[in-house]
């Protein structure tokens, strides 16, 4: 039984981390986990709801 | 009632010139620096007409006028007379704390004799030390403000370019836009206490920000 | 020389004629003289590509996409042929340990001569948890990778200031790089950062062996040295009273000055005006958006809200502001003031006719 870690998973936005438990050729268990944590839903709470577009713009770049 | 039996030079000359010119520079700087902030004029017809140009132009020339007021009261309040001096403002007499306590119970309607005073009261003096030293920060800030505009200089860097390391513009701007509204409480409450006063003591306070003059009598 | 900058734009189909476009463009930036352009030249000939290692933690990946989105042979795009991108989570090749194999290698063969450009905040709460790469804390890996580059260049408002993540209540205590690692860190805020800014400061490092002049805030002074407000082109109505009162209306249609519906461009430093966005396309304000100072630290809480001229007080709220309350309360004064001196009159009054009936005066 082996264990396969892909990180950082490159060539898309963001950071995640894939991981993959292999048995006898085959992936038996995966787990996939986004590794960066803003807070934008909490930064959100309190402002001007006409402004929200400009911080949730910034979740993602591309 | 007292009579008054003679007068007695309190406000001299500098005192009485820097009130006067705080208070149209005060009422200037408002009018332009509400219009700056909150422009409320109609679209004037015409290219050549600048309303908001003119506003800012006013707004800081009424600003170094007011500056060089505000420098130059707290100067004499080193070198005027007893009358204009720090401990006026800021109590460091036992008396003068109970002045102040007393004054304050009068004007609550708790204590049935205005301490006598013949130059500021207690309260009055503390009211004028707060009121000075928003004076001083829309000094700082509006320099603040200006150093971003028209940028670097040493009067700039001295008179306030320093705050914009320690608080946004943001804030800056917005701190003196409500200090400009705590001036004006303070304007209201001065006017009416100032009339208030002078009828309750007969001493022709109203004229002595004038002529300099009070009238004193038997309670002297 | 083989193997120079030039030779690899011209291998990658960059005619001569575009090199000196792109060097002549790249001095107007930097606001140098045009006596400067064959020094730049000189050095784009000559020098090897720098070996650059570009490192993504709390972030949008906006400041790439801004680089990478060149539609057309441009500054942006060029800037990739100048360097030789060692390391970059979007568009590298390898990915997991042969990419970190990457980075690991750069920074240990090529130490003392790489420079290193940081996109994204970094977290400190909770010991900088919020934040894994490669499994290991971004904290750590700024610190490791910063010690031994010759340049450090944040990029992006939030590796400069802390950005978005940054903002009010800052969740997981982002911070910039500068508070991260100190020292001299040249930053390129904006949210993103315009790429011909980023392309100049490469230039310039190239060409003079140093980093351009910088402000307090560790910005360049080619680039953020200037008000917006003083180079925005409708500055003439903001002078004239001309302001756009309403989205679409008359004025909004006209390009009057946005003033009064919270534009930030008298706080704000920036060279959008001048070099503007997209090569050259457009920029917020030109498009009829205000500004939001995003290259100001703090902006996000700093030039809130976006949609009014005064900050909100501290404490009541976003639609109170300091107008409203400041009548309010001026309001309540002369109404107590007046009640007060009602009251003394009713008791002088009492006080009079009482003395009289006493017998005195």
């Amino acid at each position: 039984m082996a264990k396969i870690v892909v990180d950082p998973i490159t060539r898309i936005e963001g950071h995640l981390r894939i991981e993959a438990q292999v048995e006898g050729g085959k992936i038996t268990d995966a787990w996939a986990a986004g590794t960066m944590w803003r807070g934008i839903e909490t930064i959100l709470k309190g402002r001007d709801p006409r402004d929200a577009w400009t911080f949730v713009s910034r979740i993602c770049g591309v | 009632m007292a009579t008054t039996t003679h007068r007695e030079y309190i406000w001299e000359l500098p005192v009485r010139i820097t009130h006067w010119v705080n208070a149209l520079s005060i009422l200037t700087l408002s009018v332009t620096g509400f219009y700056i902030g909150a422009p409320f004029l109609g679209i004037p017809a015409g290219d050549d007409v600048l309303p908001m140009a003119m506003m800012r132009f006013i707004h800081f020339v009424a600003g170094y006028i007011f500056t060089a007021s505000v420098l130059f009261r707290v100067y004499w309040w080193f070198v005027g007379n007893q009358y204009a001096r720090l401990n006026q403002f800021i109590p460091t007499t036992w008396g003068r704390v109970q002045n102040t306590v007393q004054c304050a119970l009068f004007y609550g309607f708790m204590e049935d004799e205005i301490p006598h005073s013949p130059g500021h009261t207690g309260m009055a003096g503390l009211s004028y030390i707060v009121v000075f030293m928003l004076f001083l920060f829309e000094v700082a800030s509006g320099f603040a403000l200006l150093h971003m505009a028209n940028g670097g200089g040493i009067i700039y860097a001295i008179g306030g370019g320093w705050m914009l390391d320690i608080l946004s513009a943001g804030t800056i701007r917005m701190l003196h836009h409500v200090f400009m509204w705590c001036i004006w409480i303070f304007v209201i409450i001065h006017v009416y206490i100032s009339w208030h006063n002078d009828i309750i003591e007969r001493n022709g306070l109203i004229s002595s920000i004038f002529s300099g003059y009070k009238f004193f009598g038997d309670h002297h | 020389m083989a193997g120079s900058i030039y030779h690899h734009l011209l291998s990658r189909g960059v005619t001569r004629r575009d090199f000196l476009k792109f060097c002549s463009a790249t001095a107007a930036t930097l606001g140098l003289s045009s006596s400067m352009v064959p020094q730049i030249a000189e050095a784009l000939e000559k020098k090897e590509r720098p070996s650059v290692v570009w490192l993504h933690f709390q972030e949008c990946t906006g400041d790439s996409e801004s680089v990478l989105r060149a539609s057309k042979p441009s500054i942006a795009k060029v800037i990739l042929d100048i360097v030789s991108l060692d390391y970059h989570e979007t568009i590298m090749a390898p990915s997991g340990h042969a990419a970190e194999k990457s980075l690991h290698d750069t920074i240990t063969k090529k130490k003392g001569k790489y420079i290193a450009v940081y996109e994204g905040a970094v977290p400190t709460k909770d010991g900088g948890i919020y934040c894994f790469v490669g499994g290991k804390k971004s904290i750590d890996t700024c610190k490791e990778v910063a010690a031994g580059a010759m340049a450090n260049i944040a990029v992006g408002n939030c590796a400069c200031f802390g950005g978005v993540p940054a903002a009010k209540p800052n969740p997981t205590e982002a911070k910039g790089i500068r508070d991260i690692i100190g020292g001299t860190v040249l930053n390129i805020p904006g949210c993103p950062m315009n790429p011909e800014n980023f392309t100049a400061v490469v230039v310039h490092f190239l060409t003079f062996g140093s980093l351009p002049a910088l402000d307090s805030l560790g910005r360049p002074l080619f680039a953020y040295g200037k008000l917006i407000h003083n180079n925005c082109e409708r500055r003439p109505h903001f002078d004239q009273g001309q302001f756009v009162r309403q989205w679409g209306d008359q004025g909004h249609r006209l390009g009057w000055c946005l003033y009064e519906m919270g534009c930030k461009g008298p706080m704000a430093f920036q060279n959008c005006p001048t070099i503007r966005w997209n090569e050259g396309t457009s920029w917020p304000v030109q498009a009829g958006h205000p500004c939001i100072a995003c290259a100001t630290p703090d902006n996000w809480d700093a030039a809130y809200p976006f949609y009014q001229r005064m900050k909100a007080v501290p404490g009541v709220g976003w639609q109170a502001n300091a107008d409203k309350i400041g009548l309010g309360v001026a309001a309540a004064t002369a109404a107590a003031v007046a009640a007060h001196g009602a009251i003394r009159a009713a008791k002088r009054r009492k006080e009079c006719s009482k003395s009289e009936d006493e017998g005195h005066e």
